[in-house]
C-alpha cells in the first residue's frame, strides 16, 4: 500500500513535506500534540539537512558554501493577476463613434523635398513650425503675431494630451490596474485631487540650493573641500535689485515713484523745521491782533468796529515784513534756526 | 552707471534739505527739465534727463563723469557733498546773505 514512505525534499525551497503522515490516534491532549508535532517536525528538518549535506561544497571564508538546485514545488502566485486597464477617454470615444484604429507608416514620402521622413519627431514630414509664410486671414487682426499664435496652440495642445494622460492614469490607479512601471516612476500621482503632477526642479534651482546649503557653514563654506567637478557658486553675496538706469526716456515712473515716496517722506519728517510763510504771517496777525485788543480796552474796540459795517476790524493794517513771496528764500524770515548747518 | 536704491536716495535728500529745505522740491521735480539722480562708482551725479538716456550708451569702464557732481559716498556708506553742486545749493538755499 504504502511503496515509499519517503518525504519530499524540495532542496530549492529548503522544503521537506511527508504526504504519508497521519495521526494514528487523535491526540489526547496539548502537550501529547506538541510533541507528537516535533518528533516528526525533527525528521523532516534531518531530511533536508541530510539533502545538503550531500550537495557538492566549495571553500569558502565562513565554512563550506553550497549552492541549492533549482525549486520543484510550483508556489502559488504572489500578486493578483494584471487587472484589465480601463478604457482611456479616447477609446471611449472612439467607441461611440466607431472609429477604426488604422496602422500608420513610420516614414512617408515628403514632396518638397522628395525624400522618405519621418511622421514625427525630428525632422519630420509636414512639421507646422517649418512652414514660412502663412497668409492673412480676413478673421486675423492687425499686429497679430500667426507664428507666435501657432507656437501656443501647439502648447496647448501639449498641455492638454499631458492633462487627459494623467486623468487615464488616475482611473486606472483608482480601480487598481495601474501599469507597473507607473507605479515605480519618480512622477507620483497625487493621491487626492485634481493637483498638477510635482514639477522638475530645473538644474538652475538646484544649482541655487546647493549654493545655499554650500555657504551654511560657520565659515560660509569657504573652506569646505569641493567634490570633484563642483563648480564655484554664481551668486554671490546679497543680491541687491536697482531700477533700470534708464527707462522711457531718461526717468521712468518707477524712479518717480521711489524719488517722490522718499522726499514725502522726509518732508513729512522735517515739517517742524521748514517754514510755513503763510501760516506764520496769520500766526503773527492774530496775535497782534488780540494783543491790541487786550490793551487798549473795550472802548477802542467797539469804537473801531463801529466804523466798519462787518463789525471787523480792517484787514491788513498792520503790514508785516514777513510778507513776501514763498519762492527766491526768505531771508532771516523768523527763522530760529539762523545758520546753515 | 545706475539709479539710487531707497536707502541711498534717503541719505542724498536728507543732507539736501539741510541746506536747501523746502526747496528740495524744485531740485527734484523740476519742470522744464527734468533732472535725476544718477550713481557712477560712488559718486552721485545730478544728470538731465535727455543726458542720461544718452549716457546709458556708454560703458560702465568709459564713463568717468555726467551732468553735476552733488557728492559722493564714503566706504562707509556716508554721503559727502562736494563743491561742484555749490551752484545748485546756492540757488535754492533756505538762508542768504548778500555782502556788500
Amino acid at each position: 500500500m504504502e511503496a515509499e514512505n519517503q518525504m519530499q525534499v524540495d532542496l530549492g525551497h529548503l522544503l521537506a513535506f511527508d504526504p504519508y503522515h497521519h495521526f494514528p490516534s487523535p491526540p489526547k491532549s496539548r502537550e501529547e500534540l506538541v510533541t507528537q508535532c516535533l518528533s516528526e517536525g525533527t525528521k523532516l528538518v534531518q531530511a533536508v539537512v541530510d539533502g545538503l549535506f550531500n550537495l557538492t561544497s566549495t571553500e569558502a571564508l565562513e565554512g563550506p558554501l553550497v549552492k541549492l538546485p533549482k525549486p520543484t514545488t510550483r508556489l502559488p502566485r504572489e500578486k493578483h493577476l494584471p487587472r484589465p486597464k480601463p478604457p482611456t477617454k479616447w477609446e471611449l470615444f472612439a467607441k461611440s463613434k466607431g472609429i477604426q484604429k488604422r496602422k500608420k507608416n513610420k516614414v512617408l514620402w515628403d514632396e518638397q523635398t522628395d525624400s522618405w521622413k519621418r511622421s514625427y519627431g525630428y525632422d519630420r514630414v509636414n512639421d507646422d513650425a517649418d512652414v514660412p509664410i502663412i497668409e492673412a486671414k480676413m478673421t486675423d487682426e492687425p499686429g497679430g503675431d500667426p507664428f507666435a499664435k501657432r507656437k501656443e496652440e501647439k502648447k496647448k495642445r501639449v498641455e492638454k494630451t499631458e492633462k487627459n494622460r494623467l486623468q487615464n492614469l488616475k482611473q486606472a490607479a483608482k480601480i487598481g490596474a495601474l501599469p507597473s512601471h507607473v507605479q515605480l516612476a519618480a512622477t507620483a500621482l497625487p493621491i487626492t485631487g485634481t493637483q498638477a503632477p510635482p514639477k522638475k526642479i530645473t538644474k538652475d534651482e538646484l544649482g541655487s540650493v546647493a549654493g545655499l546649503a554650500a555657504t551654511a557653514t560657520a565659515s560660509g563654506g569657504k573652506f569646505d573641500k569641493k567634490v570633484a567637478g563642483e563648480k564655484p557658486v554664481k551668486h554671490q553675496g546679497k543680491h541687491r535689485k536697482f531700477l533700470p538706469a534708464a527707462e522711457g526716456s531718461g526717468m521712468g515712473n518707477r524712479e518717480k515713484e521711489q524719488t517722490d515716496k522718499v522726499l514725502n517722506k522726509l518732508m513729512a519728517k522735517n515739517s517742524h523745521e521748514i517754514l510755513n510763510v503763510g501760516k506764520a504771517v496769520s500766526m503773527y496777525n492774530v496775535k497782534k491782533q488780540r494783543d491790541g485788543r487786550n490793551q487798549k480796552g473795550r472802548s477802542s474796540f467797539d469804537s473801531s468796529s463801529k466804523l466798519k459795517p462787518n463789525g471787523k476790524p480792517m484787514k491788513g493794517d498792520k503790514k508785516s515784513p514777513y510778507q513776501k513771496s514763498r519762492k527766491g528764500g526768505s531771508h532771516g524770515g523768523g527763522s530760529k534756526k539762523g545758520k546753515a548747518e | 552707471m545706475r539709479l539710487l536704491d531707497e536707502a541711498e536716495t534717503t541719505v542724498v535728500f536728507e543732507k539736501l534739505l539741510k541746506f536747501i529745505g523746502n526747496n528740495l522740491k524744485n531740485i527734484v521735480e523740476s519742470p522744464a527739465r527734468r533732472y535725476c539722480f544718477r550713481l557712477q562708482k560712488n559718486r552721485v551725479y545730478y544728470v538731465s534727463e535727455a543726458l542720461v538716456k544718452r549716457a546709458t550708451n556708454i560703458s560702465q569702464k568709459n564713463l568717468v563723469a555726467m551732468g553735476t557732481c552733488v557728492g559722493r559716498f564714503t566706504h562707509g556708506g556716508k554721503f559727502h557733498l562736494t563743491v561742484q553742486c555749490l551752484g545748485l545749493l546756492a540757488a535754492n538755499a533756505k538762508h542768504k546773505v548778500w555782502l556788500k
